[in-house]
């Protein structure tokens, strides 16, 4: 078995889920637009999980794709188990598929977010904590000082362990049976496990930015472990603003709201003075990772901007339970944490395929102005239509809600517009990095028979 | 508050024009946007109970809520 072949793995199945999410976040749009379409084949309420299936799967499986990578390199040794690694990526390609089948089937018992069988939860479950077992036995003994990227995985993966099981507590009567209790923990689970997540994907950024630059503070500095206790503040008590339908006191979401809003603002900081870093003779594939990283420094800021806008109590009034709110998940889901771990996806790629990704600069080049240019409309067509129920729901005439369906249906249009430009934006750049996992999953013999001439030229010159 | 698809549900039991046989209607048939789900007489009950007792939690929009400058909504009594 090849080396790296786990992460290849995760990444190119990573990769899939990332189209994937894509193509059937465009067919929902198409509903929004023409509700019909496959009413009764694919309904909304399958299509629904799906998309968020996929989605949560391209950030899961890219980020533990990019620390199987790059454990090993940082503690310099090899993984603690090539054996249990294999395990963990088999066990989440079968789960993965069993999920996708029993949604399209129609077959649900989970929750929102988590809507497949609570059975499917448990070999989910086991990946973590092989995965767990593996990071942790590696590190074990090999460094006396830990760069703050390894605290961040570190946390962010016990405290996954933790929030996902809570989020199955209500499978036991003692919280499915009290209305207020269930709703507290489950949202609290939910709002935990994001931060966790968070964990995870700035650890990856600042490691991708030691790495690029070399620069010690990412690694060592105050201002990169302030993001770290901030990021752990923030996965403790930041939940409090997820909780919005529970009777609590105000100060509470003020405080949580306050921890998530600061730590945007110092990852957005750190980025933006990481940027004068980055030498300007690096190769195309060597710059790659580091123009994701600048987009997502441009994204963290314009979603600050956005959070601010509706964090004022007299306009989230009009902002909650419409898309602006949808505009600011997706924004830091697809602005942010996406575009890390394309970062991240194109950093282990270009170790090994700078020739591959060299070969389709243009294209990439392309569909990367097309990515943000489309995600920049889709975003603003989120808002606008979001602007306008807010309107609606706050206003003390009956127009229905079908007139209303109707009345923001230009916004509607423009979002599905925007949204297959996204897509196909990805798509531009997701193609060349699917050449690279060919590459390497293929070999040099294979490459030659299967590939075009110019592809040869690239892999062979590997 | 409704959904991004279709309307909110919280007093269709009570509703004018609404009610019982217009939910059951409406679960048994579908409409352009909702499927017809096929689900058996226990589960249409079973809906129909559960959106009988949301009815009762309250209403929406609640006629006595106040908007304050803050952003906050205050429910005021206007009964003499």
């Amino acid at each position: 078995m090849k080396k790296d072949f786990v992460p290849h793995l995760f990444i190119g199945i990573a990769l899939v889920s990332f189209v994937a999410a894509m193509a059937i976040g465009c067919i929902a749009g198409i509903q929004y637009l023409y509700p019909s379409f496959l009413k009764d084949e694919l309904a909304f309420y399958q299509i629904r999980p799906l998309h968020v299936t996929f989605a949560l799967s391209w950030i899961v499986l890219s980020i533990f794709g990019g620390i199987y990578y790059y454990l090993p390199r940082i503690c310099d040794t090899n993984l603690h188990s090539r054996g249990l690694s294999r395990v963990h990526v088999y066990l989440f390609i079968g789960t993965g598929l069993a999920i996708i089948v029993s949604l399209v089937l129609g077959i649900f018992g989970g929750r929102e977010y988590m809507a497949f069988s609570p059975i499917l939860s448990i070999p989910v479950l086991v990946g973590w904590g092989l995965f767990a077992f593996n990071y942790f036995r590696t590190l074990y003994k090999k460094l006396d000082r830990w760069p703050v990227f390894l605290w961040m995985w570190a946390t962010g993966i016990v405290f996954f362990l933790f929030t996902f099981t809570e989020a199955h507590l209500w499978l036991i009567p003692y919280f499915r049976n009290n209305l207020v209790r269930d709703l507290t923990v489950q949202w609290k689970s939910y709002g935990a496990m994001v931060g966790s997540l968070n964990m995870l994907i700035y650890g990856t950024a600042l490691y991708l930015m030691y790495s690029i630059t070399k620069d010690e503070k990412m690694a060592y500095g105050s201002k990169a472990f302030a993001l770290y206790f901030l990021g752990f503040a923030n996965l403790l008590f930041g939940w409090g603003h997820h909780t919005y339908i529970i009777p609590a006191s105000p100060w509470i979401r003020t405080v949580a709201y306050a921890i998530s809003m600061t730590e945007l603002l110092i990852l957005g900081n750190i980025m933006w003075h990481w940027r004068k870093k980055v030498s300007s003779s690096l190769k195309y594939a060597e710059l790659l990772p580091a123009r994701f990283l600048f987009s997502a420094d441009l994204w963290v800021f314009l979603n600050l901007a956005v959070a601010l806008f509706i964090s004022v109590p007299a306009l989230n009034v009009l902002t909650h339970g419409t898309r602006i709110t949808v505009a600011h998940a997706m924004g830091t889901t697809i602005g942010i944490n996406s575009t890390i771990l394309l970062a991240s996806v194109f950093y282990v790629l270009s170790q090994k395929y700078s020739g591959v990704l060299e070969r389709h600069r243009l294209m990439i080049n392309r569909g990367f102005y097309l990515f943000h240019i489309s995600l920049f409309a889709f975003l603003t067509f989120l808002v606008l239509s979001g602007m306008e129920r807010g309107e609606w729901l706050n206003q003390e005439s009956s127009i229905t809600f079908r007139a209303l369906q109707l009345s923001i249906r230009p916004y509607l249009t423009g979002f599905l517009i925007s949204g297959v430009g996204l897509a196909t934006g990805a798509l531009m750049f997701v193609i060349p990095a699917l050449k690279c996992l060919h590459c390497f999953f293929t070999g040099r013999k294979e490459v030659e028979s299967d590939l075009s001439e110019s592809d040869q030229l690239y892999c062979g010159s590997i | 508050m409704g959904g991004y698809l279709g309307p909110d549900l919280t007093n269709v039991m009570s509703a004018p024009g609404k009610g019982e046989l217009y939910v059951r209607a409406l679960l048994k048939i579908g409409t352009d946007v909702m499927p017809n789900y096929n689900m058996p007489e226990s589960e249409i009950a079973a809906l129909v109970a559960y959106l009988d007792y949301v009815d009762q939690t309250g209403n929406f929009p609640e006629p006595n809520a106040r908007r304050t400058w803050y952003g906050s909504i205050k429910i005021v009594d206007d009964s003499p």
